[in-house]
C-alpha cells in the first residue's frame, strides 16, 4: 500500500547499505520506467539492469496481464506483480510503490522460486536472502510437500501393488481350497489310517481309516498323544526311540511298527510321517499315513519259512539236485551233488553246463534215439537232457556220470522242466540217486540164484539116485517072489525118473 | 517424532542389509506401519523400538546404529529431501552450520505438530565450533555425533567430535566440541 498506515506516523528512511541489505531484488525506476537504481544481487542475476536502461525491455509483464507502462503498474498497483526477467527466465514476486515525491517507482521484492535446487543454479546462497523474506521458508514448505507427494505415491503404488497381490493370492486361495477340500476328501475316504498331530504330537485329526484301524475315535485321540494309546508289549522299543528323535529333529521318517487295537490285538503298521511347515517354515503339524501290513509281515515270515524249509531240503537231500537256467548253465549244485560228483558248487555254478560231468557218447546216443521217438532233429548237447521234458513229459532214466577223478557210475537221473507264471521255460532241474549199489545188489542176488539153481540141480539128482535104487529093490525082491518093498514107486515112474 | 526419521532407519537398514532383515527388525519392533509418512509425527517409541531391534537383529550396538544413522540421515536421507536447500545454506562447513538453526525453526513453523530439536552454533572458528543440541529426547547424542561425521564428509572436512557436556548426566544440554584442519586457502 501506499498509503500511511495509521499506526505508521514516523517517516523512517534507511540509509542505501540498509536498504539495499533489507531489499536485495529491489529496483527503482523513473516515471518514463527506466532503473535508477538497483539490488546488488538482483544485478548479479539480471547484469542487464543498468541505469537509464527502460524496464520493459529486460522484463515482461507476467502478472497482472498487460503490457508494461505507467498506467499498467497504476491501474494494478493494489495486486502483487510477476515480472519475468526476459534472459534469465526468472520471475520476480513483489510490489510496486509510487513515490510522486521523489517522482520513483520502487519494486519491492524476490525470486520466486518453486524448487530449491534453482537457488544454487541462479549462484545464489540463502544469505543473499533477506532475513525477513520467506522464500527460503516456501522453497522448504515446496520441499515438504514434494516429499509427501512421494511419500503419498509411494504409498499408493504400494497399495496397488498389495491389491493385485491380494487378487492373485485369493485366486491362489480359491484354487488352494479346492485342492483341499480334494485332499481331504482322500485323507477322509482313503484306506489308510491318516492321523494329524501338533508340533508336539498331540493327535488333531484322524480319519475313518484310523478309527477302523485302531478302533479309537477322532473325540478319543484327540490332544493326546498317539503313541501312549497304540503302542504295547511287543512294541520295539528302539523303533519308539527313533521316532522321538526323529520328531525332535523335526524331520519326516518311515517306520514298521507292532501297535495295539483298542481291543488290545496287535498288528504290524506302516508308518510314513512327514512335518508341514508354515510359510516362515516353522512346523506346525505332523502327519502320519498309517497302513495295517500284518498280512504282509505274516507271508513274509512265511516265505522266510518255507525258503529256509527249502534250504534244508537241498542241503540233507541224498539226491544230487542240479538246476540250471534255460541255456543249462548251473545255477544250483546241492551238496550230495558235490559229494557224488566230487566238484564243488563254486566250481559249477554259473560256470558249466551238467555236459562237463556226462559220458558224451551216451549224450550222442541219446540224442539219435530222441531224433527219432520225436521226429525232428535233437543236438547231442544239452538238448538232449531237456528235449523231452521241456515238452512236459517226464524224463527219468539211467545215465552215467563221470567223478572229477573220472570214476564211472550209473544214476537214475530225473529232468524236470520248471515253467514260469507265464509258462515260459524258467529252467531245468534234474535229480539224480547213484545207482552202483543197487547194481551191485542186483549182482548179488544174480549169483545167489545161480548157486541155488546149482544146488537144486544137485538136490534133483540125488533124488533121482534114491528114486532108481528104490526101484532096483523092488525088482530084486520081485524076482525073490516077495512084495515090493516101495510100493509108491513103480516101474514107469523110475524109468520116466531114470530118463529124466 | 518426524516420519522422516523412521522413513531414514528403513532406507539404510534396506540399503545395507535388504529388505528382508528390515522386516524382520519391524516385526521384532512391533511396528506395522507400510509406509512412513515423512512429515507426519509417529510416537517416539516407534523409532526407540525400531533401533533397539535393529540393534539385537544386527547385533551391533544402539550407539553405533545411531551414529551410523546420524551420517545416513545427512548424506542421504536431508540429501535427497532437501539437498536443493542444503546446497544453498552453504559451501563450507562453518557457514552451512550457521543456517543450520533455520532449517529446523522452519520445521516448527511448517508442522507445528512436530517437536524438532533445536541447534545452536556457537564458537564458529575456520578450525572449530561449539555445537548445542537441545532435545526433549533422551539418548540420542551418538545421532548427532553421526550428523557430524556425515557433515564432516559433506564438506570434505572430516571433524573429530567430542562431547562436551551430557544431558543424561545432568547438564542442561548436551554440547559437542567440533574441530576439523582448515581449510587449505582457496
Amino acid at each position: 500500500m501506499n498509503l500511511p498506515s495509521p499506526s505508521a506516523r514516523s517517516p523512517i528512511g534507511l540509509p542505501p547499505e540498509q536498504f539495499a541489505a533489507a531489499f536485495p531484488f529491489h529496483f527503482a525506476l523513473d516515471l518514463q520506467l527506466r532503473f535508477l537504481q538497483a539490488g546488488a544481487t538482483l544485478r548479479r542475476i539480471c547484469p542487464d539492469v543498468q541505469p537509464g536502461v527502460p524496464l520493459a525491455q529486460v522484463f515482461n509483464a507476467f502478472r497482472p496481464h498487460g503490457e508494461i507502462s505507467l498506467e499498467w503498474v497504476q491501474q494494478n498497483i493494489t495486486q502483487f506483480f510477476l515480472l519475468e526477467h526476459r534472459a534469465a527466465k526468472v520471475l520476480f514476486r513483489g510490489q510496486f510503490m509510487m513515490l510522486p515525491e521523489q517522482a520513483i517507482i520502487l519494486f519491492l521484492g524476490s525470486p520466486w522460486l518453486t524448487d530449491s535446487s534453482e537457488i544454487t543454479a541462479l549462484g545464489l546462497n540463502l544469505e543473499e536472502f533477506a532475513i525477513h523474506d520467506p522464500a527460503a521458508d516456501l522453497l522448504q514448505v515446496f520441499q515438504a510437500s514434494k516429499i509427501a507427494l512421494e511419500d503419498s505415491k509411494k504409498l499408493a503404488d504400494k497399495l496397488t501393488a498389495q491389491r493385485a497381490e491380494l487378487r492373485t493370492a485369493n485366486e491362489r486361495l480359491r484354487l488352494q481350497e479346492a485342492e483341499t477340500r480334494k485332499l481331504a476328501i482322500i485323507a477322509e475316504r482313503t484306506d489308510n489310517a491318516v492321523l494329524l498331530t501338533d508340533a508336539v504330537g498331540q493327535a488333531v485329526w484322524v480319519n475313518a481309516g484310523f478309527t477302523r484301524l485302531t478302533g479309537y475315535t477322532l473325540e478319543e485321540v484327540v490332544g493326546k498323544k498317539p503313541g501312549s494309546l497304540l503302542q504295547g508289549p511287543a512294541t520295539d522299543p528302539a523303533t519308539v526311540q527313533y521316532m522321538h528323535q526323529q520328531l525332535a529333529k523335526g524331520e519326516g521318517f518311515k517306520v514298521q511298527i507292532v501297535n495295539y487295537t483298542k481291543a488290545g490285538h496287535p498288528y504290524w503298521l506302516a508308518s510314513e510321517v512327514q512335518p508341514i511347515r508354515d510359510e516362515t517354515g516353522t512346523i506346525v503339524n505332523f502327519m502320519a499315513i498309517q497302513s495295517d501290513i500284518s498280512e504282509r509281515i505274516h507271508s513274509e515270515n512265511q516265505l522266510l519259512e518255507t525258503s529256509r524249509l527249502q534250504r534244508a531240503m537241498l542241503a540233507g537231500a541224498g539226491y544230487a539236485i542240479v538246476a540250471t537256467d534255460p541255456q543249462g548253465t548251473i545255477q544250483l549244485f546241492n551238496p550230495a551233488a558235490e559229494r557224488m560228483l566230487g566238484h564243488t558248487a563254486a566250481e559249477m555254478v554259473g560256470k558249466q553246463t551238467p555236459s562237463v560231468f556226462h559220458v558224451a557218447e551216451e549224450v550222442i546216443v541219446r540224442a539219435r534215439d530222441l531224433t527219432v521217438e520225436l521226429g525232428h532233429e535233437v543236438k547231442p548237447g544239452f538238448e538232449a537232457f531237456i528235449a523231452k521234458a521241456e515238452r512236459g513229459q517226464p524224463d527219468q532214466r539211467e545215465w552215467t556220470y563221470v567223478r572229477k577223478d573220472g570214476v564211472r557210475f550209473p544214476v537214475l537221473l530225473s529232468i524236470t522242466t520248471l515253467f514260469d507264471d507265464q509258462g515260459k521255460i524258467a529252467g531245468h532241474l534234474g535229480v539224480a540217486s547213484d545207482l552202483s549199489e543197487q547194481k551191485r545188489d542186483e549182482e548179488k542176488i544174480r549169483n545167489t540164484l545161480s548157486e541155488l539153481e546149482r544146488f537144486n540141480r544137485v538136490m534133483i539128482n540125488r533124488e533121482q539116485r534114491v528114486i532108481e535104487l528104490k526101484y532096483e529093490i523092488n525088482q530084486l525082491l520081485a524076482a525073490a517072489g516077495r512084495p515090493p518093498a516101495y510100493p509108491s514107486v513103480s516101474g514107469s515112474q523110475a524109468s520116466s525118473a531114470g530118463r529124466s | 517424532m518426524y516420519g522422516m526419521v523412521n522413513k531414514a532407519i528403513e532406507d539404510m537398514v534396506v540399503m545395507h542389509h535388504g529388505e528382508s532383515v528390515w522386516e524382520q527388525i519391524k516385526t521384532q519392533a512391533g511396528v506395522t506401519v507400510d509406509v512412513f509418512m515423512s512429515n507426519e509425527s509417529y510416537p517416539d517409541d516407534v523409532t526407540y523400538n525400531l533401533v533397539g531391534a535393529a540393534s539385537a537383529v544386527l547385533q551391533l550396538p544402539a550407539d553405533q546404529i545411531l551414529m551410523g544413522f546420524g551420517e545416513h540421515w545427512v548424506l542421504r536421507t536431508a540429501q535427497q529431501g532437501y539437498g536443493g536447500l542444503m546446497n544453498a545454506a552453504g559451501k563450507t562447513l562453518p557457514e552451512f552450520m550457521r543456517n543450520l538453526p533455520n532449517f529446523h525453526s522452519r520445521v516448527t513453523m511448517i508442522f507445528p505438530k512436530l517437536k524438532p530439536p533445536h541447534f545452536e552454533c556457537t564458537d564458529i572458528t575456520d578450525r572449530s565450533l561449539t555445537l548445542h543440541y537441545h532435545s526433549h529426547r533422551q539418548g540420542l547424542a551418538p545421532f548427532v555425533v553421526g550428523l557430524m561425521q556425515g557433515l564432516g564428509k559433506k564438506f570434505n572436512t572430516p571433524v573429530t567430535v567430542r562431547q562436551a557436556a551430557v544431558k543424561d548426566q545432568g547438564a542442561a544440554h548436551d554440547v559437542f566440541e567440533v574441530s576439523w584442519s582448515p581449510l587449505p586457502a582457496p
